[in-house]
């Protein structure tokens, strides 16, 4: 394990196409899978991440870098000066901002939080994703999440008809 | 298509977390949906109220209107039925399900009502039914020939207590009751 800062754990993370981030391990925990790895001891050089490429990876690491509990000199600094309710207030803005991706990052996004285990990234892009399906028609929601109707028509009309209170 | 997220995360990080009322109406999406938000499978179900559980407790309360035959007021009669009313929504209760279709609905047929995770347990003396207010769902319970309320013409006297819960070790909800 590599150390940068005097006091300060780093991790190295590898993607599987070949890139190498190395991070604090504290920001690294913000992941409940990694956190898991470290305790079980299981992370002694660098962790490998299946399945999630070096952009994703690196996206993930920025959320958890912004999300990590500020403690230390240079988080100390920054939350003595500002009020927690204003530091809240700045991460939601930060997260309307982090999550402007098209869906194809959206949706690596949400198989990279949900692999890690990160509950606030997990939250956050798949709430993007209830809004879509939550403001849609049916046709609309297949098309987004790539699903195909394989009912039958009546079959349809069956549990259209089941459903009609739902649709009043 | 190269973007596309997997049936197992739709179901288990985006599915599960929208309300009942949004879900029901996507099993239309597909029948992998259908049968993953209402199949025999409760697994989902199960996920569902757990989520529902963790999240912030809302103050609410059921409340059960009978129907209220009026000779003074005529016009706007309210549904007999099954309200939810909210502290959040002052003064509102939406209405959960209407029971006017119920025979002998009658304000001295209503007896006591039982809740557990959302169904409802509605004895009338014509007989008993589990309502479940999210689907719509209504199921009447075999006919037993002790009334559940004191008689007043039956033949069998007395009346009986019904006892309304989940059996932990199914997983089933079960109702109680003399036969």
């Amino acid at each position: 394990m590599a150390t940068r800062e005097a006091g300060k754990k780093m991790i190295m993370l590898k993607s599987p196409d070949g890139m190498e981030f190395e991070v604090e391990e504290a920001v690294a925990m913000e992941s409940q899978t990694i956190r898991k790895m470290i305790e079980d001891d299981c992370a002694d050089t660098a962790i490998l991440i299946p399945n999630i490429n070096s952009k994703i990876l690196s996206r993930v690491i920025e959320y958890c870098n912004k999300h990590v509990p500020t403690t230390g000199a240079t988080g100390a600094a920054a939350s003595d000066t500002v009020a927690p309710a204003a530091l809240a207030e700045d991460l939601k803005i930060w997260d309307a901002e982090f999550i402007k991706v098209n869906r194809a990052t959206r949706f690596d996004l949400i198989q990279a939080a949900s692999y890690l285990n990160i509950k606030g990234l997990l939250d956050l892009t798949s709430q993007t994703t209830i809004d879509t399906i939550s403001d849609n028609s049916l046709e609309e929601i297949r098309s987004f999440l790539s699903t195909k109707n394989d009912y039958l028509p009546e079959e349809e009309q069956t549990i259209r008809r089941e459903n009609q209170w739902a649709f009043q | 298509m190269p973007c596309e997220l997997r049936h197992e995360l739709i179901v288990w990080e985006i599915l599960v977390r929208l309300p009942a009322k949004s879900l029901l109406p996507l099993r239309c999406v597909c029948m992998a949906w259908r049968d993953t938000i209402s199949g025999a499978d409760r697994s989902f179900s199960q996920a569902h109220l757990r989520r529902l559980r963790q999240q912030d407790k809302k103050l609410c309360s059921l409340l059960i209107t009978p129907r209220i035959r009026s000779e003074r007021i005529k016009g706007k009669i309210a549904t007999p039925g099954l309200y939810l009313w909210e502290e959040s929504r002052q003064g509102v209760a939406t209405l959960l399900h209407d029971t006017s279709s119920f025979p002998a609905e009658e304000a001295k047929t209503r007896h006591a009502f039982a809740h557990c995770d959302g169904l409802v347990l509605l004895p009338a003396e014509d007989a008993v039914r589990v309502l479940n207010p999210a689907t719509g769902r209504v199921l009447e319970l075999p006919w037993s020939p002790n009334g559940v309320a004191p008689g007043r013409h039956l033949v069998a006297p007395g009346h009986q207590a019904l006892g309304f819960g989940q059996d932990h070790g199914s997983n089933a909800y079960k109702v109680a009751r003399f036969f």
